[in-house]
């Protein structure tokens, strides 16, 4: 970021010369030019010529510095320390060297994201201000690092100093000093000075836009560390905009605001369906999607013109066409049809002026629109539940595709959306490709239902997208839900998305007041809203099929009735949307629990007491509380469904785990359950026969997760630095508005320091009680690395909890993982476990076992709140598997083609999933 | 072939997969009189053509050349195949009448109109079968699975059209039965009627090849089959497939386009030019080389093309011939569904037979009677789980005399590849096993013999003969 400062540096550098030069002038001579090789940018050149000297004789110390310089510049970041590393070590500790050294320390920082490079850097640029106390740069950039590691303290004596330096008045006709005084000012929080002097740096020399965009880069780099407000942030970044030859004085006063949302149109109702509901009157809503502003990836790793641009004004949109944003890119190619659809451009000034382009299915920028406003709702959901950022699940390090990329090129920024994928009734998520593919097909002929002739889109189903959406980031927490290792994983894939899906839509209080209203004084809310959903989930077969264990039309009165829970269909029903259906009525029936908990009170002020309502049309008041209650039920509901997932295990997931995991994430954000939703939730799932397997009693005490039974774990070597890798400790103060980038590699650092601690701290006996083994007797089909049994840190993430005084405290999420092969043949099992030597590493066996844990550590006590484990040696477990793998899987597909949901399928495991279900419209 | 004393002898020749049934009747003058029930065998089937011209010739010895009926349940070639075959050998047989089911009439509208719904879903598979990518997973498995169903010309040329065509030509006036007509009868023989339970009329059935709710009404579920809406994914086949088309062909891929021209930039041209579609390159790309390759979807729509067939291939099982063969002294059925599914079977239940439908006076006969006395039952598509109906079918076949007749070669299905055939599907299997007490013929192992035969299947036993080339049972009425 300090590129230019340098540069100048060397300039200084160069007049003073005799102060660090070899008297001889021909060296003088060559020192110069290869400084002029380097203010050009031509670092290779610079460092061919000194390697050449190199060879001839001993290098000066300028050009050793200077060597070091250019391999920083080329970003041979570790030759570069080498170097430098070098002179420091001999005694060099020049205000020169010191400086360049320490902004390699920054550099790596950039890489590493390790604080313990930033903590170096500073420290070094701090070390040569107190050598040369005149010096500017080197003190605001001692004093800009500090801001970075966090240390206020010293951040301010050093701004306070540097404008000391820099006195009163600087010169307004350098670029530098302005600049350096802007930084001053922005780090004592006086942004509308800061602001002023980065114009007047910019209107000093208005053409050098490369030093401009460093300069304001670091602005960014430093309003992100110290969290600045959105107003202050807009302060700062209109010095870089507009007429760059007018000072700030001139140019128009308030900045305006960023807009927090976005509004777009959506259908309420698939298209399909409107005809069918008497929605006429709200088919269409307007959804707040987050406005994206925020200038791209700070690493600018992202190639192509996406990438980090200087042309964003404060609080202007960021969102391309496609839409492409930070999450999302809707790409519109319809293979079948073999054409591209243009993309919206939702920045387009008519359709701001019109929250986006009008519902309509005859144009595909409308369908564009949809899925992203919908898709961006399912994110923002996620998001809040969970307190932090969404990641899409990372190239997997197994899949032989993937196998050698490194963990840059592992990050996918974006889910791809193609809206027209498909011609067939039918919309998944692609694990494989990290897209969600919809695909349209003409309404059936003999369906009295729905209008002839028109085609149905997929994507114009907001409960669609939702599901769909819901199955990519599932997958980004749990990239194993998606193997089915007991008839549990693929259903709770399938309800936990048809759940977000029915609650995001029931969170629109617009889409309720209308049939709420409707229903008038005969209104028995809790089977309106049962029947609401499934009518919600109607028009595309299998999605409703899910929601068929709410209710029924009754064959004889032809009235909805919501069905009596059977607490033995669980153990009958062996296909997974037969099982999903059981967990969505369940939790369905602790919402309408919970919602009726929470309408009481408006029943008994409406119907003065007595409990029953006046005939006649409700009162459009009560309407719409009864409404606006649903709706938020809806959405608490939603959070605790998604904050649950946090405390899954990290494989092999049966429902009685979510309930379990559901009750102690939601005692862990609400302590005090006023509402009794826990209750509600314990009762729903028992009376649809949902247990987990080995607690005796539902209660709310008996289902929170335990601590692991050795207690004393010492996990403090994690968080006091003694752990001998990379960064060396998990840092809990990463904070939510980080770039989703640096979270993904900062998770994955973390998840080397955690592996690290495996190896040099955690005992065989602490790792057995975590489900592990890595001891050198494990069973031989555990899937070993050069020898010892390999263990995976799969995740670690921050979940957000409510601390005993009520403030908001963050604890770690790890999810450790091993893998075994199984085999159908018992026999081949034992042989293989007892022999000698593992197998060979083309041996995948029949199928892969999975086991591991889900650990919950609190960084305050370094302790483990809670250890959920899948035990790697349970041979019971391992013998479930074998034998559900082995069963008979026997729909029709299944008889031709082998069964899409063992682990053998071939190619999309949600594709097959769910076109097995359901081929048309029910 | 000698017809027994009372009843009627079934005889199921071993094709393997592939179904073909000779039954014998004794006439009022002690005759015998011959029923002929498809004859057929698997394209797959190695040298098939060979072994079904075998047992045509066995027929044409045992029936002295003379058929008094044929039955065609449904124009797939493992019913069929036979007719086109052993063309020759059927010419210089005497075939009295021909049976096949109202949905073959080409003088029926509705016949007509799923008649040229199939024909072109069938040229759009086609068209898939023979010009989709093979280098792409997704296709390439579509493609292996298109190989299943005869969809392309067997490697004699012909099609199963071909040979339920050849069959049809076998007399001048074919009759095309429907259901809950009046019973037919055996020219000649007292005592057998022979209700036509299906295919039925009402095209909701028809369409119905998978249960609607969640109580089980085949062993498994099924897919549900509905033609309207697999059009579009139909013409994009066709498109993108290898056939020649023609005017008709065109309007119609261009009426199944989702959106109108004006929306649409045609592939070619974007590709061609990156500069202005810069979006599409940047997003979407189009070099192999290209690091974005790896989420391209330009094939994975072609997977629609294995469900067109699967739907194409249970339609068609869905218009099964089923008989039901009543032995009046005794009240026996045997029953001979074909192939039919769960559509069929259901409406079966529609509807009784009453005076008004050819009884006499006063009596009355359901499905479910019918069901009831059924003693011998010919298993439904090899034994596959989705063509016995399980509530309203095999569980009312309650008759403690009943046998089980499949035509299926386990290994042979088993071994197919890349993936295996279950048939027959083991859960239905273990429950006919239990219902019949072990009395299950099959095509490949001849007489079944049970862990622990019992006296009812020692007296099954002597009712049976096993010959290389064929299976026979008796079922007496008396």
């Amino acid at each position: 970021m300090a590129k230019k400062r340098t540069t100048r540096r060397n300039k200084k550098a160069t007049g003073k010369g005799g102060r660090i030069m070899s008297p001889k002038s021909k060296i003088q001579g060559i020192e110069s030019a290869i400084e002029r090789l380097i203010s050009q940018s031509r670092h290779r050149d610079a460092l061919e010529r000194i390697d050449k000297l190199a060879n001839e004789e001993s290098l000066t110390l300028r050009l050793r510095q200077l060597r070091g310089l250019a391999l920083a510049r080329l970003g041979h970041l570790r030759d570069a320390q080498l170097e430098l590393g070098a002179l420091v070590e001999e005694g060099h500790r020049d205000p020169e060297t010191l400086g360049i050294y320490a902004r390699t320390w920054m550099d790596r920082y950039d890489k590493s994201c390790d604080k313990k490079h930033l903590k170096r850097s500073r420290d070094l640029y701090a070390e040569s201000f107190e050598l040369s106390p005149k010096d500017s740069y080197t003190g605001i950039n001692a004093a800009a690092k500090s801001v970075m590691l966090g240390d206020k303290k010293a951040a301010d004596e050093y701004a306070r100093k540097v404008a000391k330096i820099l006195g009163p008045k600087p010169n307004r006709h350098d670029y530098w000093d302005c600049a350096t005084m802007a930084e001053v000012h922005l780090i004592q929080n006086d942004y509308e000075q800061a602001g002023k002097f980065y114009r007047d740096a910019v209107v000093c020399c208005p053409d050098d836009v490369a030093s401009h965009e460093t300069t304001r880069l670091q602005a960014e780099r430093l309003m992100e560390a110290k969290k600045t407000t959105r107003a202050q942030r807009a302060v700062v970044r209109l010095a870089f905009k507009g007429d760059l030859t007018r000072s700030i004085d001139a140019a128009p006063g308030e900045a305006l605001s960023t807009p927090p949302y976005r509004r777009l149109r959506v259908f309420a109702f698939d298209p399909s369906l409107s005809t069918r509901i008497e929605t006429a009157a709200i088919n269409e809503i307007t959804l707040h999607v987050p406005w994206e502003s925020d200038p791209g990836e700070i690493s600018g790793a992202t190639k192509g013109s996406d990438s980090v641009t200087g042309s964003i004004l404060p609080g202007e949109s960021s969102l391309k066409p496609g839409p492409v944003g930070e999450y999302l890119e809707v790409v519109d190619y319809d293979p079948s049809s073999e054409c591209f659809y243009e993309a919206v451009d939702l920045d387009d000034q008519r359709l701001l002026a019109t929250d986006g382009c009008a519902p309509s299915e005859g144009d595909p920028r409308f369908h564009q629109q949809m899925v992203y406003a919908v898709s961006m709702n399912v994110i923002t959901h996620f998001e809040r539940a969970l307190g932090r950022r969404a990641l899409w699940a990372a190239r997997n390090d197994e899949d032989d595709m993937d196998a050698d990329l490194d963990d840059e090129e592992r990050y996918v920024r974006r889910l791809r959306i193609y809206p027209h994928a498909l011609r067939e009734a039918n919309a998944y998520y692609s694990p494989q490709k990290r897209a969600l593919l919809f695909g349209y097909f003409p309404a059936q002929v003999d369906d009295p239902e729905i209008l002839p002739g028109g085609m149905v889109f997929t994507c114009l189903s907001h409960d669609v997208i939702a599901h769909e959406m819901s199955h990519a980031l599932l997958d980004g927490l749990h990239r194993h839900f998606a193997e089915s290792s007991n008839p549990d994983v693929l259903a709770f894939h399938e309800a936990f998305a048809d759940v977000v899906a029915l609650f995001q839509h029931f969170s629109h209080p617009e889409v309720l007041e209308f049939e709420i209203a409707r229903t008038g004084g005969n209104l028995e809310s809790q089977s309106l809203l049962g029947q609401l959903a499934q009518q919600f989930g109607r028009s595309i077969g299998r999605y409703g099929a899910l929601r068929d264990a709410i209710g029924e039309i009754d064959p004889d009165t032809k009235e909805w009735r919501p069905q009596i829970p059977d607490p033995t269909a669980l153990q009958t029903a062996t296909e997974p949307h037969a099982r999903g259906a059981i967990l969505v009525a369940a939790i369905f029936d602790a919402f309408l629990a919970i919602y009726k908990s929470r309408v009481g009170d408006l029943f008994r002020i409406a119907s003065e007491g007595r409990g029953i309502l006046p005939p006649g049309a409700l009162h459009p008041d009560l309407v719409r509380r009864l409404a606006e209650e649903a709706a938020k039920t809806a959405k608490h509901m939603l959070h605790i469904c998604i904050r649950a997932l946090d405390y899954c295990p990290p494989v092999d997931i049966e429902f009685g785990d979510y309930l379990r995991a559901m009750i102690t994430a939601d005692i862990d954000m609400v302590p005090d359950d006023r509402r009794n939703y826990r209750l509600a939730i314990i009762e729903a799932f028992q009376r649809r026969g949902i247990y987990p397997r080995d607690v005796r009693t539902l209660s709310v005490e008996s289902l929170v997760w335990r601590p692991p039974r050795v207690p004393n774990i010492d996990l403090r070597p994690l968080f006091k630095g003694t752990v001998r890798v990379k960064g060396n400790k998990l840092e809990p103060e990463w904070h939510p508005t980080s770039k989703r980038k640096e979270l993904y590699l900062r998770m994955r650092l973390n998840a080397a320091i955690v592996d690290s601690w495996l190896n040099e701290y955690c005992r065989p006996a602490e790792a057995k009680e975590l489900g592990l083994d890595f001891t050198a007797d494990a069973p031989r089909s555990i899937y070993r690395d050069r020898g010892t049994p390999e263990v995976k840190v799969h995740s670690v993430r921050l979940a957000q909890r409510t601390g005993a005084d009520g403030s908001r405290v963050a604890d770690f999420v790890i999810e450790i993982l091993q893998r075994r092969r199984g085999y159908f043949d018992t026999n081949r099992q034992e042989a293989v476990d007892k022999a000698r030597r593992s197998p060979n590493r083309t041996d995948r066996g029949d199928f892969t076992f999975r086991g591991g844990c889900t650990l919950l550590v609190d960084p305050e006590t370094c302790t483990v709140r809670y250890a959920v484990t899948k035990n790697i040696l349970s041979e019971v477990r391992l013998a479930r598997q074998r034998a559900f793998l082995s069963g008979r899987d026997d729909r029709l597909r299944a008889t031709y083609f082998g069964n899409p949901l063992q682990q053998d399928a071939v190619g999309e495991p949600f594709a097959m999933l769910h076109r097995s279900t359901d081929e048309g419209v029910d | 072939m000698p017809a027994p004393e009372s009843g009627v002898k079934v005889r199921m020749y071993r094709t393997g997969l592939g179904d073909c049934f000779l039954l014998a009747f004794r006439d009022r003058v002690g005759d015998p009189r011959y029923m002929l029930i498809d004859c057929g065998i698997h394209s797959q089937w190695k040298d098939g053509s060979n072994r079904i011209r075998s047992v045509v010739d066995h027929i044409r010895r045992s029936t002295n050349d003379h058929l008094d009926i044929v039955v065609v349940t449904h124009e797939h070639g493992d019913h069929v195949s036979g007719f086109y075959q052993a063309r020759d050998a059927f010419k210089n047989m005497n075939v009295d009448a021909v049976w096949m089911a109202w949905t073959e009439d080409p003088d029926n509208e509705v016949a007509k109109r799923l008649d040229r719904h199939r024909a072109f879903m069938l040229k759009a598979l086609r068209a898939a079968h023979q010009g989709l990518s093979d280098e792409d997973p997704a296709a390439r498995n579509a493609n292996h699975r298109l190989g299943f169903f005869e969809l392309a010309e067997t490697s004699l040329g012909i099609s199963s059209r071909d040979a339920r065509n050849a069959a049809r030509d076998l007399v001048q006036n074919p009759r095309y039965l429907r259901p809950k007509t009046a019973p037919l009868t055996m020219p000649d023989v007292d005592g057998v009627r022979i209700f036509v339970l299906g295919p039925p009329e009402d095209e909701k059935w028809l369409m119905r090849a998978r249960p609607s709710s969640k109580k089980e009404e085949v062993y498994e579920e099924d897919v549900r089959m509905r033609f309207g809406g697999d059009e579009a994914a139909a013409c994009a086949l066709m498109a993108a497939g290898g056939l020649a088309l023609d005017t008709s062909d065109y309007a119609r891929i261009e009426g199944n386009q989702p959106f109108t021209s004006n929306h649409r930039i045609p592939a070619d041209i974007v590709m061609e030019n990156a500069e202005d579609y810069g979006f599409f390159h940047e997003h979407y790309g189009f070099s192999d080389s290209d690091e974005a390759a790896w989420r391209r979807i330009d094939t994975d729509w072609q997977a629609a093309a294995e469900t067109l067939a699967l739907k194409l291939d249970a339609a068609t099982n869905n218009t099964s011939l089923v008989l039901a063969i009543e032995l009046k002294a005794s009240g026996r059925v045997l029953l001979f569904p074909g192939d039919a599914q769960v559509g069929n079977w259901k409406s079966w239940h529609e509807g009784i037979w009453t005076e008004e439908n050819g009884l006499e006076r006063g009596e009355q006969v359901s499905a479910e009677d019918l069901l009831n006395r059924t003693v011998l039952y010919k298993v439904g598509h090899h034994g596959s789980h989705n063509a016995t109906l399980r509530g309203q079918g095999l569980e009312m076949m309650n008759s403690d005399d009943l046998t089980a007749i499949i035509p299926v070669d386990e290994k042979w299905a088993y071994d197919r590849r890349p993936y295996a055939w279950k048939m027959p599907f083991a859960p239905l299997y273990e429950d006919l096993l239990r219902r019949t007490h072990g009395r299950i013929l099959r095509s490949d192992v001849g007489l079944v013999k049970p862990d622990r035969p019992g006296d009812a299947w020692r007296e099954f036993k002597k009712r049976v003969r096993v010959e290389d080339l064929y299976v026979e049972v008796t079922v007496a009425d008396d």
